[in-house]
């Protein structure tokens, strides 16, 4: 892995959003650095997915700047604040995977076909060459078996192993994660942990939103504690997951501490 | 026009084959039509979305039989001069697009948020999202009901009857006049009708079937 360890992939300034009067987020601030597993906890409610979703500009924000990979995100850089439009907001977007927690395979398309339309689609790629590399993203969360499957002919662990894959196959610079084992079986979410776990040790940049204590003691670089809209506190899974320095933080660990 | 049923035969088919026409010429015009238009209205795009709101209500809320006048006996005072065959097709295509457009638009409207965002995720932009996910998902829920708004084309075409367009209606009209075998001729008129309607109904369900994905099946 080179991980030229200083060069953020995600720089989150000064970010405010708010639905009408309703003000989500509240000035975030937030780099990844390349290679670098970020793991978000937080009350439901305090901003999470809105956050998560400002990156890849699947939300407006009304003030702040964010980056990834140098690219500004949703507005002109500098003083001026224009859209960038839809072009180019779909080019960064390419950039940027998501994983959602609800899937959202397209039900219509079989599960190589799902993992084939962003290349073929979006960057052009020939079918062949696509279907090569889909084939080879499906046989690394172990779904190559059903390559010609539909969607929802496969249980949710499988469906949600398949969109992981899909979001991989456009090589994107970072993924997003939004609680993506929430609806999950129990005895499902392991599989799905799994595969993050893999991608997170091949250096993968990740930004993950989860309930998943264990995961975040294991896998993070660093723990991102959101509530109310702020960042509230962030370190080392095993310092601040251990000994959290505020009392809010304490309190959601102690509630979630079965987990 | 002859002494039995059989002999009038040839020419009931004969304006079967030209209700046939022009309802496939309105149909298809009407359909590629209220697609476009639907498309439009679920996107929202500004000023062409409320023009079209206005398109749709007017000849939603005229009766076809007014629209047909209106085309065939009132558009020659501004010089628009229409033949019988191009008034029934025009006709069915407008009043049809109408209502294809409230079909389609509900169609779109109805694929869920969720896979529309996925494809935003992915990169997709505005106008290949929907070439590659609203629409087809949108067009495999409007089957049953774009079905029916054909069906309802295909027999209001004996409205042209009115513009003397030698369609069904029109014939049976005809022989009737000249035979008085009312009964007959009206009830061949009819089957033809009822039994075109069913073929359109049977190869509407036909298609559906070949397009429905596996796995969102219903248990049956
Ligand atoms: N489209 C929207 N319109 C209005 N308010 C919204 C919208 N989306 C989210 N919100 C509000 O923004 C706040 C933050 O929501 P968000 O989904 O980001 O929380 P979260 O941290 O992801 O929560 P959870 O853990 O439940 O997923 C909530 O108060 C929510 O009601
Ligand atoms: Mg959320």
């Amino acid at each position: 892995m080179t991980s030229t360890a200083s060069d953020p992939i995600v720089s989150v300034r000064k970010l405010h959003k708010s639905f009408d009067k309703l003000e989500v987020l509240k000035g975030i601030d937030l780099d990844v650095r390349r290679g670098e597993v970020v793991v978000v906890l937080g009350p439901s409610g305090s901003g999470k997915s809105t956050m998560l979703r400002c990156i890849n500009f699947l939300e407006t924000f009304q003030s702040g700047t964010i980056t990834v990979d140098g690219r500004p995100v949703g507005y002109e850089a500098g003083d001026h604040r224009r859209p960038l439009g839809e072009a180019r907001n779909a080019k960064v977007r390419e950039h940027v995977g998501m994983v959602f927690q609800s899937y959202n395979l397209f039900p219509h398309r079989t599960v190589i076909e799902n993992v084939m339309m962003g290349p073929v689609k979006v960057k052009k790629v020939a079918r062949a060459l696509a279907r090569e590399k889909g084939m080879a993203l499906l046989a690394k969360v172990g779904m190559d078996h059903k390559a010609d499957a539909y969607p929802g002919q496969l249980s949710g662990g499988q469906q949600q192993r398949v969109a992981i894959a899909r979001s991989l196959a456009m090589e994107p610079s970072v993924m997003l994660f939004d609680e993506v084992t929430s609806a999950l079986d129990p005895e499902l979410v392991g599989e799905v942990l799994k595969v993050m776990r893999g991608l997170a040790q091949e250096g993968m940049t990740m930004i993950v939103v989860t309930h998943e204590m264990g995961f975040a003691r294991q896998v993070a670089d660093r723990v991102v504690f959101m509530d109310g809209g702020v960042i509230v506190e962030e370190g080392a899974p095993g310092d601040i997951m251990a000994a959290p320095k505020t009392e809010r933080f304490g309190n959601f660990l102690s509630r979630n501490l079965d987990q | 026009m002859g002494e039995t049923l059989l002999d009038d035969l040839p020419a009931l088919l004969n304006g079967l084959g030209n209700s046939l026409l022009v309802s496939a010429i309105g149909i298809t015009v009407s359909v590629v039509l209220g697609i476009a238009l639907g498309a439009a209205r679920n996107a929202g795009v500004p000023v062409l979305s409320q023009a079209i709101a206005v398109y749709v209500n007017v000849f939603r809320c005229t009766p076809l039989l007014v629209q047909i006048f209106m085309l065939y006996f009132a558009l020659p005072e501004i010089g628009i001069r229409l033949s019988p065959f191009q008034t029934s097709w025009i006709a069915l295509a407008l009043w049809g697009a109408a209502y294809h457009t409230e079909i389609f638009r509900a169609g779109f409207k109805a694929v869920p948020p969720a896979e529309i965002l996925a494809a935003r995720a992915l990169g997709m932009p505005a106008r290949r999202t929907f070439l590659d996910v609203t629409l087809p998902l949108g067009l495999r829920a409007t089957i049953p009901a774009a079905t029916t708004m054909a069906i309802g084309q295909f027999r209001s075409s004996s409205f042209m009857v009115v513009v003397g367009y030698q369609e069904l209606t029109y014939v049976a009209n005809g022989l009737v006049s000249q035979t008085f075998r009312v009964f007959e001729i009206f009830g061949m008129a009819a089957l033809m009708y009822f039994l075109t309607c069913t073929l359109i109904g049977a190869a509407s369900r036909g298609f559906e079937t070949w397009l429905r994905v596996p796995g969102t099946r219903t248990a049956r």
